[in-house]
């Protein structure tokens, strides 16, 4: 085809080849289906096109290949910072290659008093209230395609409805104080465990099992119970796990909730105490290199910078890992998702 | 006579579909009333016969109960069902040539089937009363707290020992110069932010339209996977990641440094210089590749067929672009959209904290950040209460606008 339109119209713009040919014949031929004998002005097209394709693929490839890199650029550059000599990394030297690779930053920061306890609040919280989430989405999404159940309608709006309209920080908090849920571990599960959209996600899920393995295990005497943790729960895992992981994001990132409930410094979650590590990396980093006593090695030494960029590390190195091995389940849950809209 | 209580019995046992079923018995129902009254008196005369009868029909009530308990249970699946209507109609054939009894027996058994019927349902309610008992405490009962604004609230004392000030707050709200022109301020910085979200909210669209034109399934995977890797860490670490990167000794003031451009330290944080662009692009930064997802899960429901046509028609890459995967994406498009709007006083304030300064606070305070200083910080519980009540209220007025919006153009609504 290439070589073809070379042979016909040598340099010539399109414009003048269609104005040489005879009128008729052009629009004649123009509107000829496809597999017919191409005319000079469809091929100079094509031929356009291809061009066009060339540079129109580049400049989205680029474009896509720079956003990639700014939105990943980040996480690698702390990551070869923190495993860097800490003196290099303060110069600015290490950009794209780890230069002195060592661990004591890790080793120092773990060492700093209420990490460790902060790393367990995180991940009791983040597990416990996964589990809760999951099991409340599951039983009350299935629970809400039982057309038997008395007002059914009316309790899933009753539930639905709490999407859209919330009281407020301060009542929020006034309630939370009233029910003795301020300094108390409970505060990261309890507000949790009913969310509106998961069971949404769930019912909409539970809705496309055919209805007659439910009905039966009826038959067979099955409980509601046993038809929940027998049929629903096995069947609907694809569902479960995209509730999973939005509740293992969301609990693991959650930074309000004890900004606002928890003054106890034995409940801060690993969120909160980031952020308080970087507002105060300064003196934390005096106080590790005193820990550290005579031994005075800039490689190793601590500086505000690096402790911070450790922290951070360490904090998100779980959603690091986790992320790719469930990212597959995202796209399902959100196309659920976004047939109730 | 007899016509009617063939018809009667036959429509009793035709339990083919749930919609039938009550439409036969509502007229059932009627006739069946009728006819027992007029059975009833003529068989008064006749009571020690039915006195027989009434213990062959306890019996047989037991079995039909029996009969119709499976049958109700296995009403929608079609085998079980096939079965159990041929033995039930081979049974009702059988069953007495009197009227009364067949009355009689219809009307106890569908008194029976009620009451089950109501008592599982009933049972299926408790199982989720513990899950309403949590919801009432943490989305209705807050709701209370809205009352703080009428009150001059004071922690230590609680509800009892405070003062009723009436509409104080929200007199000081608008009628306080100094305060009116913060509030001012705040509702701008709102607005500014917020109509600046609806407008980059084009841009996951764009981004996965354009990512749907390469070729390459690999490349697209990797694209997506580091791009949307920014909407899972948190606000904290997002402000991390910017004190890394462009702080004093950050990344890019060092580079800076180095290459000579500039001596002295640009800063990028702790200045009130584009506080809203800084806001947007860290916000497109953590959720477009977030975004897009949701457009590209649209993008693989349209027709190929769709494409297939436009091409055969001669339509280049960017009209099919233009004419088919936009606005086959609208649907989606206007449902985010609508949303955004509803949510137009909610800009959430975990971004607006991590990032807030006393160099920028004039420009970062958004709505819903004003409530938490002026609450927590600032200790005046009972105003942040009522700007948190007026921000609920006219959130749910914009949303129920917006849905009444949507259902009128297109057809359906967004809640």
């Amino acid at each position: 085809m290439e070589s073809n339109n070379k042979y016909r119209a040598p340099g010539s713009a399109g414009k003048v080849q269609a104005d040489k040919a005879p009128g008729k014949q052009v629009t004649t031929q123009s509107r000829r289906a496809p597999g017919s004998r191409p005319d000079l002005s469809i091929t100079k097209k094509k031929k356009k096109t291809k061009i066009f394709n060339t540079i129109f693929n580049g400049v989205i490839i680029a474009v896509f290949i720079i956003l990639a890199f700014v939105c990943a650029y980040p996480f690698y550059y702390m990551i070869i910072n923190t495993l860097s000599a800490n003196d290099l990394s303060a110069n600015g030297s290490v950009n794209f290659i780890p230069k002195g690779i060592h661990l004591n930053n890790y080793i120092d920061v773990l060492n700093i008093r209420g990490m460790g306890r902060a790393t367990v609040i995180s991940l009791l919280r983040t597990v416990i209230g996964t589990f809760c989430t999951v099991m409340a989405s599951a039983f009350l999404g299935y629970m809400f395609t039982q057309k038997r159940m008395w007002k059914r309608t009316f309790w899933y709006r009753f539930f639905v409805i709490t999407m859209y309209f919330n009281a407020g920080l301060i009542p929020m908090y006034i309630t939370m104080k009233n029910l003795h849920l301020t300094d108390n571990f409970l505060v990261y599960i309890l507000p949790a465990v009913v969310q509106p959209f998961n069971i949404i996600l769930v019912k909409t899920y539970v809705e496309s099992i055919p209805e007659s393995l439910q009905e039966a295990a009826a038959l067979e005497g099955a409980s509601t119970i046993k038809i929940f943790t027998g049929i629903i729960l096995p069947l609907s895992k694809p569902i479960l796990a995209t509730v999973a992981i939005f509740s293992v994001v969301a609990q693991w990132n959650a930074f309000q909730d004890t900004l606002l409930y928890i003054t106890d410094q034995g409940l801060y979650s690993l969120q909160y105490l980031l952020y308080t590590y970087i507002n105060q990396a300064s003196s934390l980093a005096s106080m590790v290199r005193n820990n550290n006593g005579a031994i005075v090695n800039a490689a190793t030494q601590q500086t505000p910078t690096s402790i911070r960029m450790t922290v951070s590390v360490i904090v998100v190195l779980p959603i690091l890992f986790v992320y790719p091995i469930f990212q597959r389940f995202f796209i399902k849950g959100i196309m659920i998702g976004s047939v109730k809209g | 006579m007899s016509d009617k209580i063939t018809s009667g019995t036959d429509a009793g046992f035709s339990i083919d579909t749930d919609s039938d079923k009550s439409v036969l018995q509502e007229l059932e129902l009627a006739t069946k009333k009728k006819e027992a009254k007029e059975f009833g008196e003529a068989l008064g005369e006749i009571g020690s016969f039915v006195r027989v009868q009434r213990e062959l029909e306890e019996k047989r009530r037991e079995q039909e109960r029996k009969e119709i308990m499976l049958l109700k249970q296995a009403a929608e699946e079609a085998k079980a069902l096939e079965v159990k209507k041929k033995s039930k109609k081979r049974h009702e054939r059988k069953s007495p040539t009197n009227p009364a009894e067949a009355v009689a027996l219809d009307e106890s058994t569908r008194e029976y089937n009620k009451k089950i019927a109501k008592k599982r349902s009933f049972k299926l309610f408790l199982y989720i009363v513990p899950f309403i008992i949590l919801t009432l405490c943490f989305s209705y009962f807050p709701l209370h707290g809205w009352i703080y604004a009428f009150f001059d609230y004071n922690p230590t004392l609680g509800i009892s020992g405070s003062e009723f000030v009436g509409l104080k707050w929200f007199k000081m709200l608008f009628g306080n110069e100094v305060q009116m022109k913060q509030m001012a301020q705040v509702l701008v910085n709102t607005f500014v932010m917020s109509t600046i979200g609806i407008i980059t909210s084009i841009l996951p669209m764009l981004f996965a339209v354009f990512l749907n034109e390469i070729k390459s399934e690999k490349f697209k995977n990797i694209v997506q996977t580091f791009t949307a890797l920014p909407n899972f860490i948190s606000w904290v670490m997002v402000y991390s990641i910017a004190f890394c990167l462009f702080s004093d000794s950050g990344m890019i003031n060092t580079l800076l440094n180095h290459l000579g451009i500039i001596t002295n330290p640009i800063k990028f944080l702790d200045s009130d210089k584009h506080t809203y662009l800084w806001m947007t692009l860290w916000s497109i930064w953590k959720g477009l590749g977030w975004g897009a997802i949701m457009y590209l899960a649209a993008i693989t429901t349209i027709s190929p067929e769709l494409y297939e046509a436009a091409r055969v028609e001669g339509g280049s890459r960017l009209q099919l672009i233009r004419y088919i995967t936009i606005p086959q994406l609208m649907p989606t498009f206007m449902v985010l959209l609508m949303m955004a709007i509803a949510n137009f006083l909610n800009n959430g304030m975990d971004q607006y904290y991590v990032f807030q300064n006393s160099f920028n606070k004039e420009h970062i305070q958004v709505l819903d950040l004003y409530v938490y200083n002026i609450g927590m910080t600032g200790g005046s519980l009972s105003l942040a209460s009522g700007i948190s009540m007026l921000k609920t209220i006219i959130s749910v007025v914009l949303l129920s606008l917006v849905n009444f919006v949507s259902k009128k153009t297109r057809g359906e609504s967004i809640i």
